[in-house]
């Protein structure tokens, strides 16, 4: 009797371990598998080379004591942004390229010969807004939007990498709820005027909530390369 | 019980390839140039295949300054004669805008990497004008791609690829290309007469959006 209860109770022993020895084998095996993963998925991709990227930093101040600082990487491009890329590569001969202002009217963007030239001589602004829509390819403005000139760009490589980084600060007057970010750029259109044209837009992760006296600064920085 | 080992190793697959399904969030609104390029013997069957990214040229970075910051004053960049020019903003003539051919470089250098300040090929071979490029919109994400098709009467090996565009410079009516792309591949190529190579790039933005 003892010596089956011995037995029974080696069985039962056993089987916990085995079942310990099972769960710690799978644990092993995730991390295990993960890590390997994302060491072939760099070696594949090559870094990043070959890629151009924009990060945004989103920094919220107060009487000068940071409250906030939000980063997100990846900002997305506008089909603004494609139709310039496109217009660079485009052999159609045409030379005029199609964008959408912000204020929702399609223009045409054409190479000048009268006086008139495509990328305007300035005009490049960095903006906030309170709109929390999430990102469309097609979004061409800020909702109730401020906008702030850009400092000059500031550019660093290492190697093949480049960055470049500019920034826009705006002091509130009134309070106001941001919940996007957004640059834009002026081009000269068919018509002879100097429009803007939204080029990248992103919703931040977390709305701030700014009050009046607040300092917000947006910086973005391009990648290339990396 | 044996047959619950057989647990983790499935765990273990999955893991392994989950990373490589997913984009991290810097990938979001990325621009990618993609290069395909494939190899076809004298009978057309597909011999080799090649998929990567081309790193990008200092000229690009200059276009893309000048296209997101045009703000920013006048950029200077390396034409493919080796000469700096200047791209004026706000000036009569249209500039970062193709004034006529893009075109796909083959070549047969041997250095073994491209590098950022590359305006050439290092030993071009051949160019053809690309195919008008197509704009592909789906939901957020957009590819703009291009392609050429070289056939060859001679054996080659090849083991560069570029990409590059005519534009105006200077703010006047001349003109210049300009390399947008340059890549070594891993490994050479070799072609024979009768082959022929096709070379696609992609130009992917928002993949990840």
């Amino acid at each position: 009797m003892v010596a089956h209860s011995y037995i029974h109770n080696l069985d039962k022993s056993g089987g916990v371990n085995m079942r310990k020895l099972l769960l710690l084998l799978c644990i092993l095996a995730v991390l295990s598998g993960w890590y390997l993963g994302n060491i072939l998925k760099n070696t594949n991709e090559q870094g990043r080379e070959g890629v151009v990227s924009v990060d945004v930093i989103v920094r919220h101040y107060r009487n000068g004591t940071l409250l906030s600082e939000q980063v997100k990487k990846g900002d997305p491009f506008t089909k603004n942004f494609a139709m310039l890329i496109y217009s660079l590569v485009d052999l159609s001969g045409s030379r005029s390229v199609s964008l959408v202002d912000v204020g929702g009217v399609s223009r045409s963007c054409p190479y000048g010969t009268t006086g008139t030239s495509y990328p305007a001589g300035t005009g490049t602004s960095i903006g906030i807004g309170t709109n929390t829509v999430a990102f469309s390819v097609n979004d061409y403005a800020l909702s109730n939007s401020i906008w702030s000139t850009v400092s000059n760009p500031t550019v660093s490589r290492v190697g093949n990498k480049a960055n470049i980084t500019v920034s826009a600060s705006f002091s509130l007057s009134v309070g106001m709820t941001i919940g996007e970010v957004g640059l834009k750029s002026a081009f000269y259109n068919s018509d002879g005027y100097t429009r803007e044209f939204l080029l990248l837009r992103d919703v931040l992760s977390t709305p701030i909530s700014a009050a009046a006296g607040d300092t917000v600064t947006v910086t973005y920085i391009i990648r290339i390369n990396g | 019980m044996r047959k619950m080992f057989l647990i983790p190793v499935f765990l273990l697959l999955f893991s392994t390839l989950l990373p490589a399904m997913q984009r991290g969030e810097e990938e979001r609104g990325n621009m990618e140039f993609w290069m395909n390029l494939k190899v076809y013997d004298e009978k057309g069957q597909l011999v080799k295949e090649v998929m990567k990214r081309d790193p990008l040229t200092n000229q690009t970075a200059a276009f893309i300054m000048m296209l997101i910051l045009p703000g920013a004053g006048d950029t200077y960049t390396i034409d493919e004669g080796g000469n700096s020019r200047t791209f004026h903003r706000g000036a009569t003539y249209s500039t970062i805008m193709c004034h006529g051919p893009t075109r796909i470089w083959i070549g047969t250098g041997t250095a073994t990497t491209p590098a950022y300040t590359d305006y050439k090929l290092e030993a071009p071979l051949q160019a053809v004008t690309a195919s008008q490029p197509s704009l592909s919109i789906v939901g957020n994400r957009m590819n703009i791609s291009l392609s050429a098709t070289f056939s060859f009467n001679a054996q080659y090996t090849i083991s560069e690829v570029g990409l590059d565009t005519l534009l105006n410079y200077g703010n006047s009516a001349n003109t210049a290309y300009f390399l947008l792309a340059h890549d070594k591949l891993s490994s050479s190529i070799t072609v024979y007469p009768g082959w022929s190579l096709t070379v696609t790039y992609i130009i992917w933005i928002n993949p990840g959006v």
